[in-house]
């Protein structure tokens, strides 16, 4: 039953379970993965919105510098991102703001800009392939092609510069003039950033689920420049995604801080799966529990049954014996005298000794449930045995056109249980009368070796087929109807006799017969030697 | 005909030009030099709002009250600010912008920038700020900035009022920083009124924040006088006449321009820009400027400077300029040159320079020479007194108070709020 239970229920489970833990954990992290990428793609929109920001301000740095005012400090005034002009010579000396006079504000941009000018970080930047190609420009003085908006590549007519200084990152927009000159502008970085905030969303907007979270914006110390959105994440926390800035800000990143509920939310279905399982789980051990529950429930019955039966037997057992006695006396008694009556007389015995052997079956069935059959041998000859039960079954066999042929073998006194052979051999020959009654004949015969006695009883009847074989020893089996139409029996026989057998340290088989069926009867009948000495 | 004829008069006798809603007047603080010497010369540039013709036409408005909502200002202060912010918005008529934004950890349009159509529902809106955690100043400045920026104009007067009442903690925090954001934005005609509340915040912030826009500092201790330093700001911001109001200073050939007293100015060459950014009608700001003119000959006379100013007519909403042009005469009679000091000029000298002397005490201070610092603050007490009495100025007499009551508030226990009122003070000294 447990065997069944686990096949039935807990195998698949288990198969369900760990087919399902690994497609749930797959899910997640698919779902994960594109929750992400939902977050890697949010912070790229902002960084491509903060990109439009630059470029936009980039395009109007640019009419600028192409049009820039006589006093090259007006250009302060016409562009909030501008902190400072400057204006470089062929040779990348500084003609404005001139070193000779400067104000203020002019030598703190000196201050601030003082390696890019020692190095000649621009001029490495100014158009044209080498020193050459730059020396003949020079001398040529012709004008140079913009060649392209491309931050940052060497060579280029315009671009970013960026460099360290102070609390972080400094840009310049430079701008390579025609002549040879450079003209270009240090942005005031923190107006740059003041309007980049300006253009980011507030906590307050909240009208995307993403808003759950937090993004924040830092610069390339990691130090905090910004940041939005409901969720407070601890100072040790992993970011959910991150993402750096285009040109010319690329040292600052985006960063997506996720609470842990938006992640429950990602990876939903798996608890989709989680429920699903059980639900199947559920299903499945129902289902066991039901058939559980109705195949105890027949055996539940079929042992009440035979509890009834047996106590019925037990109650019919005392009265029984009573009428057989009484009617054994009877039968003494009318010896010799009236013919017609002793016949009677005769049937009501016999059938008084069938019916006594049907309820020891029964009784023994129902012990053997039980498991309370013990068997007592006792010195005894098993020939002796096998007589007294052919003889108590002669007239009943003979009436049904049986002839009965035992070959006894040499019986020596052994231990043996007599109401164990009594009742086997009963139940075969019982067997013969019922079913195989149109073989007309029933051969017995014993023998004993080595301790054991074997006995064979055999019929013509009309057999049993090799494939029901070992069935036929199983409580309550029948044969086809057909074979035994007419016939009643218990379905006990078999089992009852097979199980003495072996509880006598022997077996029951049915055995390959030329003709008829053919079983035999093993059992361990050690010699009763002491017995007989004392 | 009357009044260009005044007008022609007060150039010739007051060296005053005068258009539309400014009037520009220069002095010298000695117009007759004695001759023979190098010596220095202090130029003031005044600049007086004058209140429009048609009365009851005010200039529109354009607002961002940027409250701190940080942990700290939970309780009485809070409830304070939102009262003085409602009594604010309810000042503003129809036409005026306002926005509100708070912040503390991060930041919050509550208000996003919309005409005062539906004053009951903004002030629904600010009557619900609660408190929250840190204090990200920066992103609330940048916000507030980036909602003014949305209806600027030369027909609205842009102001920012901000508050807060500790350390601005995420973002930049530095008062460089914010100084150099708030030097931006007063390019661009957006003044910042910054308020200093209780005695947690940063002074140096808060005031450099508010001087770079030419903007003023409030320090206020206790949250029931919030409602007067808005109201105050307020009342001031309705009266703007002009903005972007740019001073360019020419000097004449020989003639040095060597600083603007009390605050930062250009000096490049021979020329000199200043800022101003906002004019109030009926108050005049001044800037004050140090030149060495070299020596002269008697009785030659002699070009100093040409002043230039432009502005934004509020009424017009046009572009417009004003010049003038500075000039001194030698003379051989030390007397005579003494004779014609300029009084006004003189105290507005004074002022200044005592200003930056209480601002050099400060800086003692912090490095804890306490000492250096008491005195340098009493022999200013002492300048001021002196001068006072010499210029007959009672402004001088009471900063001469001002800055015993410093000398006398150096110790440690009292120096958290002195510092405040002395950067309070400093500024309402400098941004004239």
């Amino acid at each position: 039953m447990i065997i069944v239970f686990v096949l039935l229920v807990v195998g698949p489970l288990l198969l369900l379970a760990g087919l399902g833990a690994k497609w749930a954990r797959l899910e997640r992290e698919r779902l994960q993965f594109q929750f992400r990428e939902l977050l890697a793609g949010k912070l790229r929109d902002i960084d491509g919105s903060l990109a439009r920001v630059i470029q936009k301000n980039e395009r109007e740095l640019v009419e600028l510098i192409r049009d820039p005012p006589a006093e090259l400090d007006g250009l302060r005034e016409r562009h909030p991102w501008v902190r400072q002009a400057f204006l470089l010579d062929p040779e990348g000396k500084l003609l404005f703001p001139d070193l000779r006079a400067p104000s203020a504000g002019d030598m703190a941009f000196i201050d601030r800009t003082r390696e890019i000018w020692l190095r000649g970080e621009l001029l490495r930047r100014r158009p044209g392939l080498g020193p050459a190609a730059q020396a003949m420009q020079m001398l040529s003085n012709q004008a140079v092609p913009m060649q392209g908006m491309d931050p940052g590549s060497a060579g280029e007519a315009s671009g970013w510069y960026t460099w360290y200084w102070g609390s972080g990152l400094n840009l310049i927009y430079y701008h390579w003039l025609g002549d040879g000159r450079c003209l270009g502008v240090e942005l005031d970085r923190v107006r740059l950033l003041a309007d980049l905030i300006g253009q980011m969303p507030d906590t307050a907007s909240r009208n995307d689920r993403l808003a759950d979270g937090r993004i924040a914006l830092r610069d390339s110390n990691g130090a905090l420049l910004y940041q939005w959105g409901a969720y407070a994440y601890q100072a040790n926390e992993k970011q959910a995604a991150a993402q750096a800035l285009s040109a010319p800000l690329q040292s600052w990143r985006l960063e997506y801080y996720a609470p842990a509920s938006l992640f429950a939310a990602a990876g939903g279905l798996a608890f989709s799966y989680v429920a699903g399982f059980a639900a199947v789980a559920l299903a499945l051990i129902g289902l066991a529990v039901y058939f559980y529950r109705e195949s105890t429930r027949e055996l539940r019955l079929a042992g009440q049954r035979v509890s009834f039966v047996n106590q019925v037997s037990h109650e019919l057992k005392t009265p029984l014996t009573n009428v057989r006695l009484y009617a054994e006396l009877l039968q003494q008694h009318l010896d010799g005298e009236d013919e017609t009556a002793q016949r009677h007389l005769n049937i009501v015995v016999e059938e008084c000794g069938r019916l006594s052997r049907l309820i020891g079956n029964v009784l023994t069935f129902g012990r053997s449930q039980r498991g309370a059959l013990t068997i007592h041998p006792t010195p005894g000859r098993v020939d002796e045995i096998i007589q007294r039960v052919l003889d108590g079954y002669r007239p009943a066999l003979e009436r049904r056109g049986i002839r009965v042929q035992y070959s006894p073998g040499k019986a020596t006194q052994v231990m043996v249980a007599a109401d164990v052979v009594e009742q086997i051999v009963g139940n075969l020959l019982s067997n013969i009368e019922k079913y195989a009654a149109a073989g007309g004949v029933a051969e017995i015969a014993s023998e004993q070796r080595d301790g054991m006695t074997l006995i064979t009883v055999a019929d013509h009847g009309p057999g049993i087929p090799a494939a029901e074989r070992e069935n036929v020893f199983r409580p309550f089996y029948r044969l086809s109807a057909a074979l035994h139409d007419g016939a009643a029996g218990t379905g006990i026989g078999l089992p009852i006799a097979r199980d003495l057998a072996r509880r006598h340290g022997g077996d029951l088989k049915v055995v390959a017969a030329e003709k008829g069926a053919a079983f035999e009867v093993r059992l361990a009948t050690p010699e009763a030697v002491e017995m007989e000495r004392g | 005909m009357r009044n260009m004829f005044v007008a022609l008069l007060l150039v010739v006798l007051a060296q005053g030009a005068w258009a539309g809603p400014v009037r520009l007047d220069t002095a010298v603080s000695k117009p007759i030099l004695a001759a023979g010497q190098k010596q220095t010369v202090y130029l003031k540039v005044g600049l007086t709002g004058v209140k429009p013709d048609k009365p009851g036409s005010r200039i529109p408005a354009n607002i961002a009250i940027v409250l701190d909502r940080s942990g700290s200002m939970s309780g009485v202060k809070l409830a304070a600010a939102r009262e003085a912010a409602i009594d604010a918005i309810r000042r503003l008529s129809r036409d005026d912008i306002v926005s509100v934004v708070t912040y503390d950890d991060t930041v919050e349009v509550l208000v996003p920038a919309t005409r005062l159509t539906d004053p009951e529902s903004v002030i629904a809106k600010v009557r619900q700020i609660g408190w929250g955690n840190s204090t990200a100043l920066f992103a609330g400045v940048s916000k507030g900035s980036e909602e003014l920026h949305k209806f600027m104009g030369r027909d609205r007067v842009s102001r920012m009022v901000l508050l807060s009442d500790g350390l601005a903690n995420v973002g930049p925090s530095s008062p460089s920083d914010l100084q150099e954001l708030g030097t931006s934005l007063g390019r661009e005609g957006i003044g910042v009124t910054t308020i200093g509340l209780g005695l947690d915040y940063n002074e140096d912030l808060m005031s450099k924040l508010a001087a770079a826009s030419n903007g003023r500092h409030y320090f206020v201790r206790e949250p029931a006088e919030l409602a007067r330093a808005f109201d105050k700001e307020f009342g001031d911001v309705m009266t703007i006449v002009a903005q972007e109001v740019r001073l360019e200073i020419k000097c004449a050939d020989g003639v040095r321009p060597v600083r603007v007293l009390g605050r930062g100015g250009d000096v490049r060459g021979q020329t000199v820009r200043l800022d101003l950014n906002q004019l109030y009608s009926d108050f005049e700001r001044s800037a004050i400027f140090e030149l060495e003119v070299p020596a002269g000959e008697a009785k030659q006379a002699r070009e100093v400077a040409s002043v230039m100013v432009d502005f934004s007519n509020m009424q017009t909403r046009a572009r417009e300029k004003l010049s003038n042009s500075v000039g001194v005469r030698f003379t051989d009679s030390a007397a005579e040159a003494d004779r014609s000091e300029n009084r006004d000029v003189m105290i507005l000298v004074v002022e200044q320079i005592g200003a930056e002397r209480n601002m050099m005490a400060t800086e003692l201070r912090d490095k804890g020479e306490i000492d250096k610092a008491r005195q340098l603050l009493l022999s200013n007490s002492a300048f001021l007194s002196d001068n006072a009495a010499r210029y007959k100025s009672e402004m001088l007499d009471q900063q001469n108070w001002l800055n015993k009551a410093d000398a006398a508030n150096l110790d440690p226990a009292k120096w958290q709020m002195q510092r405040k009122q002395m950067r309070q003070y400093q500024n309402k000294a400098t941004i004239k």
